[in-house]
């Protein structure tokens, strides 16, 4: 497992974890409908994605290489970077549309959305985005087929 | 559309070169040892760049260390 791997299978587990907490945290005593008045649960979810980017950045910090030392990330590396970033962002983009979707069937009678779902949706981006794209990379360094 | 496929003697010439390892030969060429194994089993075709550098270790021609196999579909 080269050092790029073990970045991204500590990203996945950091924002996964993160993710974990969040979700169910965001559901419980009333959820979207209540998360405006319910500054306890805000608090602590922000809390939650402070400690996941401190995480991340601590994770990147010390997973770093030497100056001098050899070479860590070559052009596959790269190449392997750009194709999860292209398929993250279709990812993400299908996530979003399909959540807007689902929020505008489930709430287009009353002609109101509670605005603790945008909350829930940018959150949720972020913990896709980061989820989705070391999935991919691992998916990718770990494939059989020929990466061109 | 048409789709190709690499195929390298970078093992055998390894071989051949006083059983350099894959990490010699990536350090050598400024790469990974990933991509040096990825590129021995066929799974990664590498950039000109790459190609001529590790042509130019075993001081060969391109040609001689890859070949294409064109398959037009």
């Amino acid at each position: 497992m080269n050092k790029n791997q073990k970045r991204s299978l500590y990203t996945l587990l950091i924002w996964s974890v993160v993710a974990a907490i969040f979700v169910p945290l965001f559901f419980i005593n009333g959820g979207a409908d209540t998360w405006g008045i319910d500054s306890r649960r805000f608090i602590v979810s922000t809390s939650f994605l402070i400690v996941g980017y401190i995480s991340f950045f601590v994770m990147l910090a010390l997973t770093r290489g030497k100056k001098g030392s050899d070479v860590e990330r070559d052009e596959r590396d790269t190449l392997i970077n750009r194709k999860a970033s292209e398929i993250t962002l279709t990812v993400v983009t299908g996530y979003v549309f399909l959540t807007c979707i689902v929020l505008y069937t489930i709430y287009e009678k009353i002609n109101f959305i509670p605005r603790g779902w945008m909350w829930f949706l940018g959150y949720t981006c972020i913990f896709t985005g980061y989820i989705a794209y070391s999935t991919i990379n691992l998916i990718l360094y770990s494939s059989k087929a020929e990466i061109k | 559309m048409s789709s190709y496929k690499i195929k390298t003697s970078i093992r055998s010439l390894r071989f051949n070169h006083n059983e350099m390892t894959q990490q010699e030969l990536a350090e050598k060429v400024r790469c990974t040892r990933q991509t040096i194994a990825a590129l021995e089993q066929g799974q990664y075709s590498p950039s000109l760049i790459l190609a001529y550098r590790i042509a130019k270790v075993f001081r060969k021609a391109i040609e001689d260390v890859f070949e294409i196999n064109d398959e037009v579909e």
